[in-house]
């Protein structure tokens, strides 16, 4: 007993010591940043391009100079070299002959989907790790742990191809775009630093949770392993939000002067108009992300299985995964929506671009797969229902809900106003069409995508009684009270929705907020409500892992595959944007590829990325499956040792 | 009776709050009734959905019946 | 499509000569007669396998850069061959048939992609970094015109108009009408006697009666020629000439933008530009340019300045101001129409020198009345939005009572895209009397 003690002391201090010393170097390098130490020329000028191009700058003179910062229209002093000035030669776009903007968007693209399957895992595993401590029941706690093991297992092979292309980005950047990395990292060199230093915790972090799963799955070990899983995601989540301020200065600079010369407050580079929602929206589309690729491994295990056994388990990892993943898919339009509030707000013009100018076309494409993600997890939902006893009583209902779903889809992607040529506008007489302009307008856009969000969670209520009967004495009750919220609920969204039409724009747009609760309202009291009456009910019959239907695990993988693609488009959209701006309004994008290319262009492009990326991730997970022979099986589903045969051709 | 004040609506949610807690106690076979049940559910969820749009627009300080006060 | 399978059987001849080899010795070479007739028939459905395979990479390869739109029947392509062999090739089936299907949800977006129209975005406008310090008065004084009209030789082009917008209000050619503001022809000597105004105050700004006494606190009045044209841009209500002023101000107030604020910003480089141009044109010595540089310094305060990185050559003469792309509010303003209109809805449009727009109301009245119907322009309208459209691009077409012909300048229907002109018309036509202004769109 003392022994056991010991060693659980031991491993307190170990992880209490490994925390401190992944976090002592962040913990150094703060003061020196907030006393402005890493300022990029407080020791002179950096030894990069940058000196070479602007060597005759530099040593301008002695006096402090003071510089206005362009957003946040403080003074500084200048402290940084102003943005350099590039022409389209040699020196500042070296080339291959090759388009370089194809090559660098191929990098980073890959690099993308890598870099938010690495950080979405995790989290996954936290969370299914939780709930298996949580699960009273032994055996349903050994399947999730070993659940969240193998998640571990996959995403381990795909972190180090996350940083092998990290590294292939970088030397695309250093050789294809020199003057432009130059100063990116002349502005963020202390961020850059600490970047690499989390980097480093993260690998620390996630080998200890890995090769550690074994020796620590007992009592209070467990809960240290659990919490390593907290520090690995945290440590993530700042990686991740680091990364995501390069992008947010390039769109949104602030903490440099019109010159773009850093002005000594590194928080103000950081913490640009576009930052943070761009963090929530990333951060929220990773989960989804994640889930979705997850889901389609499970579904490739189902379709490949040999037996029941194998079947019932990638069944259930499927649904569990696809779960997470529509969990975040729910708030992920709302925070799209924040965000391009904060892009209007910050410059209406770049607003204007993307939702009714050069981009919006590709908007409209970014509508329809939106309306995709939903209808296919709607129709997972309604697949799954046949694997039940019993929930034939909702599954005559799901022909009213595709009614809903289409025409909310409909209006969701109608267009407003489009970029037209000047005959164009003449055979329409005018911005908008006359009959489908009115539904394009956003309050009516938002009670589409309401609406459809809505059925989401009606269908997912639906899911979860659909082998129950409640027996609650106020079961009767209960269901009219449900039935009569949900009505209301979309007459409500709906009544918004036209409701719009007749008021004024800036009252207007306040109306997607009440639609945005009533949606909400719905998630949360009616599943609360829903777990209410469920309590103890009547079951009419076990799910049946495994039996649930072909066609569903092809919804899965589209799932995962229109994710991908949606991510390569908006990634693509929020690039663009900028248009010939490396640095928006700070430094000019000279390259001969600073135009935007055709809607067409850009969706091979995507498609290209999306199909290269399943290619790799497939033979990481073989990969995964080779593994599996060495571990000893002993969780109840086990993942049978079979020949990875699937992959031999691959 | 003023309906764009939310204390009117904060009656009608409040009176089918209660009108539910006292069937509940009273007579439960009553609260399973359809049209009991119908119109309880109904008076809550138009009151709920009231209150939700006047103070969501509040907070934005915009005005959720500017329609019906012009 | 022959000449693709043609291209494609160049491109990979090798593989499909080993698998055609592979088939002649399955043929020959096995024993038994089933094996034989499996390993045959697997082995012709590789060989089209791989010729689809080829034909996709090799319409990739053209397709890919060039404006076909074709790349997703590569996609296709590649879609149907997955199936192909997911259906003979039982023991990878299950990833053949998932990447078949990962292939052909790819193709349908693409194929959307580039279904839709296509927007290209150009070039951005060269950028012609524009180092006026370094100019002789000569070049100073081309660029100042390119400014003001747009072009090299344009002053003389009636209505011809650049980046500074000046024409709109202001004649430049002696004799040329100039009601609503001062002809500047011979600016330099009348500066002179401008200075010694009693109303201009030399020295004393407090005494002044006009809305701004002075640029910013602390800046006194011009002393120089130089200087009075540089406060006049940088602080138009410092001083207004007789009959200028805003209606009902009382000559107190100026209609004239703030020359280095928005919309207009010019930079002090510009603003130098501009007014060499000024002394050149009359032959006069202009000030050098740092001294004229000097002068808006005494002016404009350090922060007010509009950044250099703005010194981008102004559009070309016959550049628009608008395309329709901005909201309306942003084309009102470009357009200048703030300074002589009233707009509600429109903040800052308050001028006075045009009739007030409400032309829901208005138009249907003008097009009912008697004046319209002989007018000696010819107004042609029968609706409203065409009244308001004729109205925008032919101004002399029917003049609204009360108010001067030959105010409005005449060059609207150049200076803005159609998609501008509609959406100001789509604006201007829901405006009516006592109602609120419609949504900015």
């Amino acid at each position: 007993m003392g022994g056991q003690t010991r060693k659980k002391l031991m491993a307190i201090m170990a992880l209490s010591a490994m925390i401190g010393l992944l976090m002592f170097p962040i913990l150094v390098s703060i003061p020196a940043l907030a006393a402005g130490g890493g300022a990029p020329a407080a020791g002179g000028p950096p030894p990069d391009v940058l000196a070479e191009q602007e060597g005759d700058a530099v040593e301008e003179g002695q006096k402090v100079e003071m510089g206005r910062d362009v957003y946040y229209k403080t003074e500084g002093i200048v402290s940084g070299l102003p943005a350099p000035k590039t022409e389209d030669d040699l020196r500042s776009y070296p080339r291959y002959n090759f388009e370089s903007r194809v090559l660098l968007w191929f990098a980073n693209q890959q690099h993308l989907y890598y870099g938010s399957f690495v950080l979405a895992v995790p989290i996954f595993c936290m969370i299914i790790e939780f709930v298996g401590i949580m699960s009273k029941d032994k055996a349903m706690s050994k399947k999730y742990d070993q659940l969240a093991y193998d998640f571990i297992k996959i995403s381990i092979t795909a972190y180090s191809i996350t940083a092998i292309l990290g590294g292939i980005l970088i030397f695309t950047f250093l050789t294809l775009y020199p003057a432009f990395f130059g100063y990116l990292s002349s502005i963020f060199r202390p961020v850059m630093h600490i970047y690499a230093l989390l980097f480093v915790a993260e690998s620390g972090t996630i080998y200890i949770y890995y090769y550690g799963w074994d020796k620590m799955k007992e009592g209070l070990l467990k809960w240290i392993h659990l919490s390593m899983s907290v520090v690995l995601n945290v440590i993530g989540t700042t990686l991740m939000m680091l990364a995501n301020s390069w992008i947010g200065f390039m769109m949104s600079p602030a903490g440099v002067d019109e010159q773009g010369r850093y002005l000594g407050n590194i928080w103000h580079v950081l913490h640009t108009a576009l930052w943070n929602p761009l963090n929530v929206h990333r951060l929220l589309g990773n989960m989804a992300f994640g889930g979705g690729v997850v889901a389609a491994y499970a579904a490739y295990r189902f379709l490949s299985a040999k037996n029941d056994e194998e079947r019932a388990h990638y069944d259930w990892m499927g649904y569990v995964a696809m779960a997470i993943g529509v969990m975040f898919l729910i708030p992920l339009p709302f925070a799209g929506y924040w965000l391009m509030r904060e892009v209007y707000a910050y410059r209406q013009q770049m607003g204007i671009t993307l939702m009714g100018g050069l981009l919006a076309w590709l908007f409209i494409i970014q509508a329809t797969m939106i309306g995709i993600l939903f209808l296919s997890s709607n129709y997972y939902l309604w697949q799954a229902l046949g694997r039940m006893r019993g929930a034939e009583k909702y599954q005559r209902y799901i022909k009213y809900l595709v009614f809903i779903l289409v025409v909310g889809f409909l209006v969701f992607i109608t267009p407003h106003t489009i970029v037209m040529t000047p005959t164009e506008l003449k055979a329409m007489g005018g911005q908008q069409h006359p009959v489908l302009g009115a539904y394009g307008v956003m309050s009516a856009k938002n009670g589409g995508i309401n609406v459809i969000i809505t059925t989401t969670v009606l269908s997912f209520i639906w899911y979860m009684r659909g082998n129950k009967v409640p027996i609650v004495p106020w079961a009767k009750f209960g269901d009219i009270f449900m039935g009569c919220f949900f009505g209301l609920a979309y007459l409500n969204i709906i009544w918004l929705a036209i409701y719009g039409y007749y008021i004024p724009a800036n009252v207007r747009v306040g109306l997607s907020v009440p639609q945005v609760v009533t949606t909400l309202s719905c998630l949360f009291f009616m599943t609360a409500l829903n777990l209410t009456m469920l309590k103890g009910a009547k079951m009419s019959g076990p799910i049946e892992w495994g039996k649930i239907s072909v066609r569903s695990q092809y919804a899965l993988i589209m799932l995962a595959t229109a994710f991908t693609w949606m991510m390569g488009l908006m990634g693509y959209i929020r690039s663009s944007v900028r248009l010939f701006w490396h640095v928006n309004e700070i430094m000019r994008d000279n390259s001969p590829w600073a135009y935007t290319h055709t809607t067409g262009f850009a969706a091979n492009m995507i498609s290209f990325n999306v199909l290269f990326f399943w290619f790799t991730i497939l033979f990481v997970f073989w990969l995964g499956t080779l593994g599996v022979k060495k571990v000893p099986v002993e969780a109840p589903a086990p993942v049978p040792g079979r020949v990875p045969q699937p992959a031999v051709g691959h | 009776m003023d309906v764009t004040n939310p204390n009117f609506w904060y009656a009608l949610m409040g009176l089918s709050v209660v009108l539910i807690v006292v069937i509940w106690k009273k007579n439960q076979a009553l609260l399973n009734n359809t049209y009991v049940a119908v119109t309880l559910s109904l008076l809550f969820a138009i009151a709920y959905f009231h209150l939700v749009n006047h103070y969501l627009m509040d907070n934005q300080g915009l005005d959720y019946w500017y329609l019906f006060r012009k | 499509m022959l000449e693709l399978v043609g291209s494609a059987i160049v491109l990979g001849w090798p593989v499909l000569v080993v698998l055609f080899c592979l088939l002649v010795y399955f043929q020959f070479g096995l024993k038994d007669p089933q094996v034989r007739q499996r390993a045959v028939f697997k082995t012709f459905i590789g060989i089209i396998a791989a010729l689809l395979a080829l034909m996709a990479i090799e319409n990739f390869k053209v397709s890919f850069f060039g404006n076909s739109r074709l790349v997703p029947v590569s996609l296709v392509l590649v879609t149907a061959l997955a199936f192909m062999m997911g259906i003979y090739f039982k023991n990878i089936g299950a990833l053949l048939k998932i990447g078949g299907f990962m292939f052909l949800v790819a193709a349908a977006l693409s194929g959307y992609g580039n279904w839709l129209p296509q927007v290209e975005g150009g070039f951005p406008p060269p950028e012609v970094k524009l180092d006026f310090s370094g100019m002789s008065p000569l070049q100073l004084a081309d660029e100042g015109e390119k400014i003001i009209f747009g072009g090299i030789g344009q002053s003389r082009v009636q209505g011809a108009i650049g980046k500074g917008q000046c024409p709109l209000c202001h004649g430049f050619n002696k004799g040329f009408l100039s009601e609503r503001a001062p002809n500047l022809f011979g600016i330099a000597d009348r500066s002179k006697e401008r200075l010694e105004d009693p109303r201009y105050s030399k020295g004393n700004p407090e005494a002044r009666d006009t809305v701004d006494k002075e640029a910013f606190p602390g800046a006194g009045t011009a002393e120089t020629v130089q200087e009075y044209i540089a406060e006049s841009h940088a602080c138009p209500s410092c001083f207004v000439v007789e009959e200028f002023g805003l209606k009902g101000s009382n000559d107190r107030e100026s209609q004239m933008p703030r020359i280095h604020k928005p919309p207009i910003s010019l930079t002090l480089g510009e603003l130098a530009a501009v007014d060499t141009w000024m002394y050149v044109r009359e032959g006069k010595e202009p000030p050098t340019f740092d001294e004229i540089l000097a002068s808006y310094e005494k002016f404009i305060p350090e922060a007010d300045r509009p950044k250099a990185a703005t010194d981008v050559e102004a559009p070309a003469a016959g550049g628009v101001l608008a395309t329709g792309e901005e909201p309306v509010n942003e084309i009102f303003t470009k357009g200048v129409c703030v300074t002589c209109h009233t707009i509600p809805g429109i903040e800052g449009a308050i001028g006075k020198i045009g009739p007030k727009l409400e032309e829901g109301t208005s138009a249907p009245r003008r097009l009912r009345s008697p004046e319209y119907k002989r007018s000696p322009g010819g107004g042609k309208a029968k609706s409203v939005r065409e009244y308001v459209t004729e109205s925008i691009l032919n101004p002399s077409a029917f003049v609204v009572p009360g108010f001067p012909d030959n105010q409005m300048p005449k060059e609207f229907g150049k200076l803005l895209d159609a998609g501008a002109v509609n959406k100001i018309v789509d604006y201007l036509s829901q405006l009516e009397e006592g109602k609120e202004p419609p949504p900015i769109t």
